[in-house]
């Protein structure tokens, strides 16, 4: 009898997740090294032993290993799956379903320098004003990588994240500042422009963040589909219970044999795989209590796969109810942990009761356990 | 095989001078002054490496009919 | 009066009025009827002038017959600029003949028109003086007339020391920016539009009417074999009447100098060929003025500007105020043109005002030699010659500010033009 958690044996969607955002951060580290070299450059700096023609080429070398890199972070987002985006989402901006502005972004900042490295190989056909009046956009690509990247990556909040974004934009913010200062003594008008954008830019960012990823619920505000809403947060149960909808007109009768307090052995079924398109894991037990009454229990979890071998909680849908009507108390599950879940349920009329169980599988997806129900609030 | 420079396109950047420093030298401003146009054949593997570094692409190698750039 | 057979002089300014400018109809008087029509490429005419030895008079000297020849022999129709973009402050022949004398240039443009299979003439006249008014008005004469010239368009150029030269006036008319264009493709091979395109000097234009009308011979009568005709010099500087005059090629400079009434003061040196030219110590007096002669001192005629020094001027100061003219007059196209002329300028004038300098006098030659040939056109060039042969005609007047600063001759008047204020005629 393998008994074990809710399992799902799968590990790839989770070391896809987590080399997008590994790719993502390297890859603004790499655009910020490939700015700051290119200011650099432009402003003939040479040291004893880097002559600017190895300076040069560090700088091209470096923007075409950041290329690659932001390549392996599209593939990896894709392949993951666990937000809905597609290979097509990464050059056409604003167009996908997860967070589409804030991808959006990153879409942005990737056409840009894919323009700037098509046109540096192409340099000699294009010729050199064209090729220029391109790569003065890399300068836009780089705020577009940065904003993508606090508004739609998962570490945003997180310290070393924080640390890393603000030594990033330091850098650029420097470099662009010698730029300005020592460059472009025509263009006055273009200057005073370039060091304004240097003072608001940050500012706006300043009083952004704290509003917004740093801010709270901001997943959703950011546009991430319900279904992959609650990310094991001790707010899940609200925001579950806010999605499901309620139906009106539901008979004021409960049946005693589902309300609780009770506890009753449980049999059924347990299917367990990707049921959606992107790939989503789900796990789905099927189970009659024994006892009085056909009573019907079913819980359905959503989410990628842990690192542990099990399922981490994203979202879940769990009804209580009786064969000819199911759904009688509707709710999601609130704590999961090795066999045990707990799950908060709510009837039409407001009743809400707690309910815990404990399963094991068997081979030929039986599920098999034991599930008690108390009115919540009451005393255990 | 011969080297030219169009001085317009010519910022100084001196990544010219720096790889074919046989042939080329900066003056005083930073913009190169081309000591022999006509290039020897040990020195034409190097003269093509100048050309293509050059960053607004204002070194050329001319050869007896048209010209070719990086 | 009128241009006889024999050749003498004056022969352009034959028909010079006492004011205003030459009607249509007293310059066919003066001149000659109206030419007829040629083909494109005619070789009888094409002939005539390349045994005439015509050059150009816009300060290269380049064979005219070539250059017709180059525009008439590709393909598709080209254009004729006619080059009346007299950017050289101390040259007025140009404005001269727009001015007094349109038809002669216009005539010549037509010409020239036919010969290169061009299917428009455009007249670049600087914005100085009457010439833009008079050559429109010249222009709506002939083209009520009917001589079924090709059209001419004039356009209005600003009054800068580059716009005459051959790229940048081309790239002007294409409706870019009055700065050189780097080549090859030269404007015979591809210029305004993209399109084959003459650009001659309107002296050399009314040379070319006067051609067409009396053939080689009478061009070569007067003029040396190797120089032939006569061409428009402006004289200025320390001479009783500055003045521009028509000559024969091998007039001796001391000749010119009794045309024009003679110096008015002793005479320190001579400066042939403009700021683009050369300085010359005064005892080449005696010097024709041929190719040849001159070069031998190193100098060339150019766009025919003599000016006289006297000894009462500072020559440190007056290459100074010229040096950092022609510093400013660059195009800022090419580092070494830009930043170099600049350092020039600076370290004359730092010499010129007993100003502190760092450098050194090996440091300004070395300056020089790296300066020369390394633009897109030959602005540095000439500004490289009017300096060096300054220094070399001037050396004691040189070291003296080098070691004294200022000398007593610094604050007299000045005798070199810059912005364009030329001598009036």
């Amino acid at each position: 009898m393998v008994s074990a958690s809710v399992a799902l044996a799968t590990s790839g969607p989770t070391a896809m997740w987590y080399l997008t955002r590994a790719t993502g951060a390297v890859s603004l580290i790499l655009l910020t090294v490939s700015v700051v070299l290119g200011v650099i450059n432009v402003r003939r700096w040479r040291g004893e032993r880097w002559p600017r023609f190895v300076l040069d080429a560090l700088h091209r070398n470096i923007s075409l290993f950041a290329l690659v890199v932001i390549a392996v972070h599209v593939v990896t987002t894709v392949l993951d799956g666990f937000a809905p985006v597609s290979l097509i989402d990464a050059v056409i901006p604003f167009h996908s379903a997860y967070r589409p502005l804030w991808l959006g972004l990153g879409a942005l900042s990737f056409d840009l320098l894919l323009a700037v490295a098509i046109t540096s190989v192409l340099r000699a056909r294009v010729g050199h004003r064209a090729w220029r009046a391109i790569h003065w956009t890399a300068y836009g690509s780089w705020p577009l990588a940065l904003v993508h990247g606090l508004g739609s990556g998962t570490d945003a909040k997180a310290g070393w994240m924080v640390v890393l974004t603000a030594a990033c934009v330091l850098a650029v913010i420097w470099a662009a500042g010698v730029r300005l200062i020592t460059g472009w003594p025509e263009h006055e008008g273009r200057r005073l422009a370039g060091f304004a954008s240097l003072v608001i830019g940050p500012v706006l960012l300043l009083i952004w963040l704290p509003q917004g990823p740093f801010g709270r619920d901001w997943a959703r505000r950011a546009g991430t589909p319900a279904r992959l809403l609650a990310f094991s947060s001790a707010s899940s149960a609200a925001q579950g219970a806010g999605g499901s909808a309620r139906s009106s007109g539901a008979p004021a009768a409960a049946r005693s044999s589902i309300d609780g307090p009770f506890t009753a052995p449980v049999t059924g079924t347990v299917s367990v795989g990707p049921t959606t398109t992107s790939g989503i894991d789900e796990v789905d037990l099927e189970l009659r209590l024994r006892g009085t009454g056909s009573r019907r229990l079913s819980i359905r979890i959503y989410g990628p796969a842990s690192s542990g071998g099990g399922v981490s909680l994203s979202t879940s849908q769990v009804t209580l109810g009786t064969r000819s009507r199911p759904a009688v108390y509707r709710g999601t599950v609130v704590g999961l942990q090795g066999t045990q879940v707990a799950a908060s349920l709510t009837r039409s009329d407001g009743r809400s009761v707690l309910l815990r169980g404990n399963f094991a599988i068997s081979p030929g997806n039986r599920a098999t356990g034991t599930v008690s129900v108390q009115p919540a609030g009451g005393p255990r | 095989m011969r080297l030219r420079v169009n001085p317009i396109t010519c910022e100084g950047h001196g990544l010219c001078a720096e790889l074919l420093p046989e042939l080329i030298r900066l003056d005083d401003w930073g913009y190169p002054i081309i000591a022999d146009e006509s290039v020897p054949p040990h020195l034409a593997g190097h003269a093509r490496r100048a050309v293509n570094v050059c960053p607004t692409l204002a070194l050329m190698l001319e050869y007896e009919k048209g010209r070719e750039r990086s | 009066m009128s241009v006889g057979v024999n050749g003498s002089l004056p022969r352009l300014l034959a028909g010079l009025p006492d004011k205003g400018y030459l009607s249509l109809l007293h310059h066919q008087e003066v001149y000659g009827d109206p030419l007829p029509r040629f083909g494109r490429a005619n070789p009888d005419l094409l002939a005539s002038i390349a045994e005439a030895g015509l050059r150009g008079r816009g300060g290269a000297s380049f064979p005219t017959a070539i250059k017709l020849r180059a525009v008439a022999s590709a393909s598709g129709p080209a254009f004729v600029v006619a080059n009346g973009a007299e950017g050289e402050p101390g040259s007025a022949k140009d404005r001269v003949l727009l001015e007094a004398l349109p038809h002669l240039v216009l005539e010549g443009a037509a010409v020239a028109a036919d010969v290169a299979g061009a299917s428009e003439i455009l007249v670049a006249v600087t914005e100085r003086g009457l010439a833009v008014e008079t050559t429109e008005r010249a222009m709506a004469e002939r083209h009520a007339a009917r001589l079924r010239e090709a059209p001419m368009r004039l356009v209005p150029v600003p009054n800068r020391y580059i716009v005459g030269e051959e790229s940048a006036l081309v790239h002007y008319l294409d409706g870019g920016p009055a700065k050189p264009r780097f080549v090859p493709p030269r404007p015979y091979e591809r210029g305004v539009g993209g399109r084959p395109t003459l650009v001659q000097n309107v002296e050399t234009l009314a040379h070319l009417a006067l051609v067409a009308r009396h053939g080689a011979e009478w061009f070569r009568q007067v003029g040396v074999p190797e120089d032939p005709g006569s061409l428009l010099i402006t004289l200025g500087g320390a001479v009783a009447h500055p003045a521009v005059y028509e000559v024969e090629h091998g007039i001796r400079l001391g000749e010119l100098l009794r045309l024009a009434g003679s110096a008015t003061e002793p005479i320190r040196a001579f400066l042939i060929g403009g700021y683009f030219g050369t300085w010359v110590p005064r005892e080449a007096v005696d010097t024709p003025l041929t190719e040849q002669d001159l070069a031998g001192l190193g100098a060339a005629l150019g766009s025919g500007v003599v000016m006289v020094l006297p000894t009462s001027a500072c020559p440190v100061a007056e290459v100074a105020r010229v040096s950092a003219y022609l510093a400013e007059q660059s195009a800022r196209q090419c580092g070494p043109c830009l930043h170099g002329l600049a350092s020039i300028a600076q370290a004359v004038g730092a010499l010129a005002s007993g100003r502190p300098w760092r450098g050194s006098q090996l440091q300004l030659l070395r300056w020089l030699g790296d300066v020369e040939g390394r633009g897109a056109c030959h602005h540095p060039n000439g500004a490289v010659r009017f300096i060096a042969s300054a220094l070399d005609v001037f050396p004691e007047e040189f070291n003296h500010h080098a070691r004294r600063g200022r000398c007593d001759r610094c604050a007299g008047r000045a005798w070199l033009p810059i912005t364009g204020s030329a001598q009036p005629v």
